[in-house]
């Protein structure tokens, strides 16, 4: 029987009918939907990839790299999300195993971490060396979960990741272990990067050899690609390493705020020195520097045309204040004028006499298990006093920053560096100490422009010592033949040192007026310098003493904090004594009050009706027994610690007490002196150029202060300093500079930390020449024993750095005699 | 079994193929596949083209630059088909109509073996007989042309058309038991292909509306536990998933991708579309996955644009409307259901093929006949155009044949 003509033509019918429906799709599809189709099409086969210039470059004054940008290349690898088949993985995993191959054997790495490790039981248990069980759980639920392996049994995860990715059967069943990890760990970098649509890094700076491999072989290494990279070099090792910082990746908790900035997540930042401090110069992450490139894509996210592009700037370059040269032999200086002081130190504990003198201090040092501390960190710092630029800064201890080299921290050499003795802190900014008599130029220039002394005025020595402000224990001066510091006026006074002179000179001026001085010299603010983790100095005087504003553990010294444990206890005691029930809130609202006391009234006399009030009313103390266990009494000695008497402030003038000052503040205070009273801001940045090498910012010397006084003063002042080491003359540092070059002037500071000499700090400014200076230079060694020992430092500096002007001189001299022939 | 064999010797002895029979060949139904293929052959090679910069300045540079190697073996499985047609046409159709249930068992037997013998494929399909590295030969493809001559026996030997239950039920078991085979290849795209020839050759067999839409019924009660266990079973899943992403594609942007991207280049094509080999081309840039099988419409409209595209429907139906005139003309009921089975299979590839490049239907693994990329399959479309062929020229030589005769009776009653 025939198909039915009828039926037929109902089937042509319901043909017309779908074809008109395919018409009408189609027809939709490109007329009115078209253009958003088309422009769908456009960006679904670009992508955008941000481009990085290079960091700056960091130079030293004459144009010697600190730190630069290397050009690099790196190997990345993209996987299609949708070959996902296992033939494919087959496919992959011979692609990774070849690189391998090709960047092992031109001497470079792929990356190699990988989160399994086979325990001492044979079993590949998941560690990612994170050391924390939070993180290692949510590392290893990721990890699985990236993977597809959640529900697989611990012990069967690597069987299975050696199934899964076929890795046997490339590398032949008996591949070592070692081998068969660097695949896995190269397909964990991927894995672990799933979600993320661009290739991620496998072998990072690989070298122009494995480069061009590479790309030949681009058509058989599926989804491998080379990309442009930098990374960062030390050229310098251990010199200047303070000042110039190294690079490193941005750490977690800093990532958001980088991220605004436009960082992306594996940048490196600076974290410290110049690197950080002028991050925003350097940087090329900074969103204006970045470039983009447009590029097509094919679906393997191999890039196929360049649509657009945007070249990305190279950020900033710094030159800076500093020398290489002098930097080095600052610090073989620095460290010569540590070992001498070491041998005196050394000669001294073995030295009977000394031995006998201080044994009552030896034997409690045994009791308490405290160590002697010898000379061992130091900073020295070179400025030029007539701008204030840096002309060399140098810590010790110091580190290689050559193990930045390529942002890559061993952590073998990390941990070294961790545990000795910091030195990654820069000790020229970041440490502050007493200054001992390098201060007495302050109390000098003070009292002769308030008047109370003159150049002239003779102040002598006196045996008793200094009965006018503590008659029971009278301060002395340091030197025990008080008849060699006679008829002294300011000048010799300096030459020698001489204590007496300067409590004198001190006790006339007051401690509001001698702190007045200290801050006009720049030695109650910071430097601005550009370098971070810069410390303030400070003056002492009631307020730096305690500070009722803050809490007792939140204060300059310790001393307010030990005053209110003191007082504490006391009161805790009685209160058990007693059975008192004082809430915590009356007991710290008494304790604050007393100590605000030191504050409020200017003698001691005044504190015993309140301090009898506080303790009656506001704690409950019966006044029997107040009275009757001198708790007054008590209390006032308590609080006389953290008070400022005019004993204190006679020793501020020497520079003991509770000032504390940074070596580099101190040589701005230096130059202010021999300048003539011009505060300087310190500064190390020279200029900052462009990558094309225009100047954006030539740095000008900053004025922070402007003293105006009689040119007389400073004269008499650098006399004195001249003097000091001086052999006629007879100064405190005569014997170090004898013989001398140029006329280097000098002022020693031994500053007293403890009852044992050994450990006293040393410090010495010196400047040079002495009628025309050229050169600050600040030396300060922790525990170096005696001011005048850091000569061995302070002498060389100046005169290399002089013969070195000179010689510069000399070439620059222009000749008029071969012109003239 | 012998004296079989004999018969048949001599059954094609006395059928030689006659010269003459070419008086009666269809010229225009060959041009018209011949257009189509060759367009087709155009459009694999704007596929297959590998990422460019610009656009070449003439065909012999885009050539030189140019990968031909898809292209080519196309030409060579036109070629291929052409012979096969004409293998096909050699044999008077009779023949097949004889042999019909050798053909039927002979697919069977060639399924059975497909499933024992050959190794997983792609998509975790058995459908390929593999020699080389990946090029394969496809039973079930050929087997439509068995299907064909099976059903298209059974249906005219039919004295009246099915118009019950009882009817139907044996026509079920005999499409069903390949259908089974190859459902477990699995292969539901090549299933479908049988059973809507079936459904045709049902529908044009004159059942009465009762059963159509008893059996639609039943369709849709089947596919209250069809959803229920795709949507439970893991096998089923990805089948479930692909008609929610043809419900809605924007969903799944990364199962969708196919369907999505090839949307997005049948849409930028435009009116005049981009031309092949055009930089920035999805076709260049392998956005679509098969864009040289499967999804090749929407390669024909992002290279040609809505014009092109349409063009190309236009030619299948062109096609198609000569296919149903000449089942209609055709006398003979074994002839005009075999050229019904024929447009059948045809009607529903390219139905399917281009409403789910377009987003019609939901996406089965079913190529373009003439355009797709294939070899099984440009065999198979040009068998079905030779037993089209086959049945035209022959039916026509014995029409004229009678004619001749009754003219000659009508002379001699005159006479």
């Amino acid at each position: 029987m025939k198909p039915y003509t009828k039926r037929m033509l109902i089937l042509s019918g319901i043909l017309l009918f779908t074809f008109a429906a395919m018409f009408i799709r189609l027809s939709f599809m490109v007329r009115s939907r078209g253009e958003a189709y088309a422009e769908r099409a456009s960006t679904r086969s670009t992508k955008t990839i941000t481009l990085y210039g290079m960091r700056g470059t960091i130079y030293d004054n004459n144009m010697v790299p600190l730190a630069y940008d290397r050009r690099s290349f790196n190997v990345t690898f993209y996987r299609d999300p949708l070959r996902n088949s296992d033939a494919d993985r087959l496919a992959y995993t011979k692609t990774l195993a070849e690189v391998i191959r090709l960047v092992e054997s031109n001497g470079k790495s792929t990356v190699n971490d990988f989160w399994l490790k086979k325990d001492e039981d044979g079993v590949w248990r998941f560690d990612s060396g994170s050391g924390s069980a939070a993180v290692e759980t949510t590392r290893e639920n990721q990890w699985r979960s990236n993977f597809y392996l959640t529900r697989v049994a611990e012990e069967d995860l690597w069987k299975t990741l050696l199934q899964k990715y076929r890795v046997l059967e490339v590398l032949g069943n008996d591949a070592d272990e070692e081998s068969i990890v660097k695949v896995l760990a190269l397909w964990q970098e991927s894995r672990m990067n799933a979600f993320k649509p661009t290739p991620v890094t496998i072998a990072y700076d690989v070298g122009y050899e494995t480069v061009s491999e590479i790309e030949v072989r681009s058509m058989d290494l599926l989804g491998v690609d080379v990309e442009e990279s930098s990374s960062r070099v030390y050229p310098q090792g251990e010199t200047a390493c303070h000042v110039t910082g190294y690079t490193s990746k941005i750490s977690a908790s800093q990532l958001e705020s980088y991220q605004n900035q436009g960082y992306p997540n594996d940048a490196y930042i600076g974290s410290d020195g110049i690197e950080r401090s002028l991050e925003d110069q350097l940087s090329p992450y900074i969103q204006y520097r970045q470039g983009i490139r447009t590029v097509e894509v094919d679906t393997r996210g191999k890039a196929v045309r360049e649509l657009s592009y945007t070249a990305p700037q190279d950020g900033n370059s710094v030159v800076l204040t500093i020398d290489v040269d002098l930097q080095n032999y600052m610090a073989s200086s620095l460290r010569t004028a540590i070992s001498a002081m070491r041998e005196q130190q050394d000669r001294a504990l073995h030295w009977g006499h000394w031995l006998r003198e201080n044994d009552d201090i030896l034997k409690q040092y045994a009791e308490e298990g405290r160590e002697i501390q010898l000379a061992q960190t130091g900073a020295m710092v070179a400025m030029d006093p007539y701008t204030g630029r840096i002309l060399g800064m140098v810590s010790e201890p110091s580190f290689d920053l050559s193990m930045f080299n390529d942002g890559k921290v061993d952590p073998t050499l990390w941990n070294q560096v961790l545990e000795g003795n910091n030195p990654l802190l820069n000790r020229a900014i970041g440490t502050k100490d007493a200054p001992g008599s390098i201060f007495k130029m302050v109390t000098a220039l003070g009292g002769l422009t308030e008047g109370v002394i003159t150049t002239d005025e003779i102040i002598n020595d006196r045996a008793e010592g200094f009965v006018e402000t503590n008659s029971e224990r009278p301060a002395k001066c340091w030197t025990s033949h008080p008849e060699q510091h006679q008829n002294q006026n300011l000048e010799a006074a300096l030459k020698n040192s001489c204590n007496m002179y300067f409590y004198t000179v001190g006790y006339r001026l007051g401690i509001e007026r001698l702190y007045q001085w200290g801050a006009a010299l720049g030695l109650t603010s910071k430097t601005n310098i550009e370098l971070p983790g810069e410390a303030t100095s400070f003056v002492g005087n009631q307020h730096m003493l305690y500070d009722p504003e803050n809490p007792p553990n939140w204060q300059n010294t310790a001393k307010p904090l030990l005053t209110y444990n003191a007082m504490k206890t006391t009161l805790l005691q009685i209160f058990e004594e007693r059975r008192m029930n004082v809430s915590n809130e009356v007991l710290e609202k008494a304790l604050s009050d007393l100590m605000a006391l030191t504050v409020t009234y200017n003698t001691k006399e005044q504190w015993y009706l309140p301090i009898r009030e506080i303790l009656q009313y506001d704690i409950g103390l019966p006044r029997d027994y107040i009275s009757g266990h001198y708790m007054v009494n008590t209390f006032v000695t308590y609080l006389a610690d953290i008070y400022w008497t005019p004993n204190e402030t006679i020793m501020c003038a020497i520079g003991q007490s509770i000032t504390q000052v940074t070596p580099v503040a101190v040589a701005r205070y230096v130059s202010a002196i021999v300048n003539g009273g011009t505060v300087y801001d310190a500064q190390i940045v020279d200029k900052i150029i462009a990558p094309d090498g225009s100047v954006v910012l030539e740095k000008q010397p900053t004025v922070a202060n402007q003293i105006y006084t009689d040119g007389s003063y400073y004269a008499a002042i650098r006399a004195g300093m001249e003097d000091v080491t001086d052999e006629t003359a007879g100064g405190t540092a005569s014997e170090y500079f004898a013989n001398g070059k140029y006329k280097i002037a000098a002022k020693t500071g031994t500053s007293q930390r403890t009852e044992l000499d050994v450990e006293n700090n040393s410090w010495m400014v010196a400047y040079a020449p002495a009628e025309d200076p050229k050169i600050v230079v600040v030396c300060y060694v922790q525990n170096g024993y005696a001011g005048a020992y850091s000569a061995y430092g302070v002498r060389p500096v100046i005169e290399y750095y002089l013969d070195s002007l000179q010689y510069s001189e000399d070439v620059s001299m222009p000749s008029e005699f071969t012109l003239a022939d | 079994m012998l004296s079989r064999i004999k018969a048949f010797i001599k059954y094609i002895r006395d059928n030689k193929f006659d010269r003459s029979l070419m008086k009666y060949f269809d010229w225009p139904l060959l041009i018209n596949v011949l257009a189509i293929s060759l367009f087709g052959v155009v459009c694999i090679f704007s596929a297959t083209s590998s990422q460019v910069t610009e656009t070449p300045a003439n065909v012999i540079e885009m050539l030189e630059t140019q990968s031909v190697l898809y292209p080519r073996l196309q030409l060579l499985w036109i070629g291929a088909g052409m012979v096969a047609m004409a293998a096909v046409i050699f044999f008077p159709y009779q023949l097949y109509e004889r042999y019909a249930n050798v053909f039927y068992a002979g697919n069977i037997v060639l399924l059975s073996l497909t499933l024992l013998i050959a190794q997983a494929g792609r998509g975790g399909m058995t459908a390929f007989f593999n020699w080389g590295s990946d090029r394969g030969f496809q039973p079930s493809e050929v087997g439509k042309i068995a299907i064909i001559i099976a059903l298209a026996k059974a249906f005219c030997v039919r004295t009246k058309p099915i118009m019950t239950m009882h009817d139907i039920i044996p026509l079920a078991i005999y499409i069903g038991i390949p259908l089974v085979l190859i459902v477990a290849q699995p292969d539901v795209g090549t299933a479908l292909v049988y059973l809507a020839v079936f459904c045709v050759m049902v529908f044009v067999s004159g059942t009465n509306s009762k059963l159509i839409w008893g059996v639609i019924g039943m369709m849709v009660l089947l596919l209250i536990p069809l959803w229920y266990f795709m949507n439970n079973s893991a096998s089923g899943n990805f089948r479930f998933t692909r008609i929610l992403m043809w419900l809605d594609p924007e969903s799944y942007p990364d199962e969708a991708r196919q369907i999505i991207n090839g949307q997005i280049a049948i849409g930028s094509g435009g009116i005049w579309g981009k031309g092949i080999v055009s930089p920035g081309s999805f076709a260049s840039l392998g956005y679509i996955s098969d864009d040289h099988t499967d999804f090749i419409f929407a390669i024909v409209c992002e290279s040609f644009g809505l014009v092109g595209g349409m063009a190309l429907i236009f030619a299948y139906m062109l096609l198609v409307a000569r296919l149903i005139i000449l089942a209609m003309r055709t006398k003979d009921p074994y002839g005009s259901y075999l050229i019904v089975g024929v447009l059948a299979m045809f009607l529903f590839h390219i139905v399917e093929n281009i409403c789910m490049v377009i987003g019609l239907l939901p996406v089965t693994g079913i190529p373009l006949p003439f355009v797709s990329y294939g070899g099984s399959n440009m065999l198979t479309n040009m068998m079905g155009i030779g037993l089209v062929m086959n049945v035209v020229m022959r039916s026509r030589q014995h029409e004229q044949a009678q004619r001749v005769d009754n003219d000659k009776t009508i002379q001699l009653k005159r006479d």
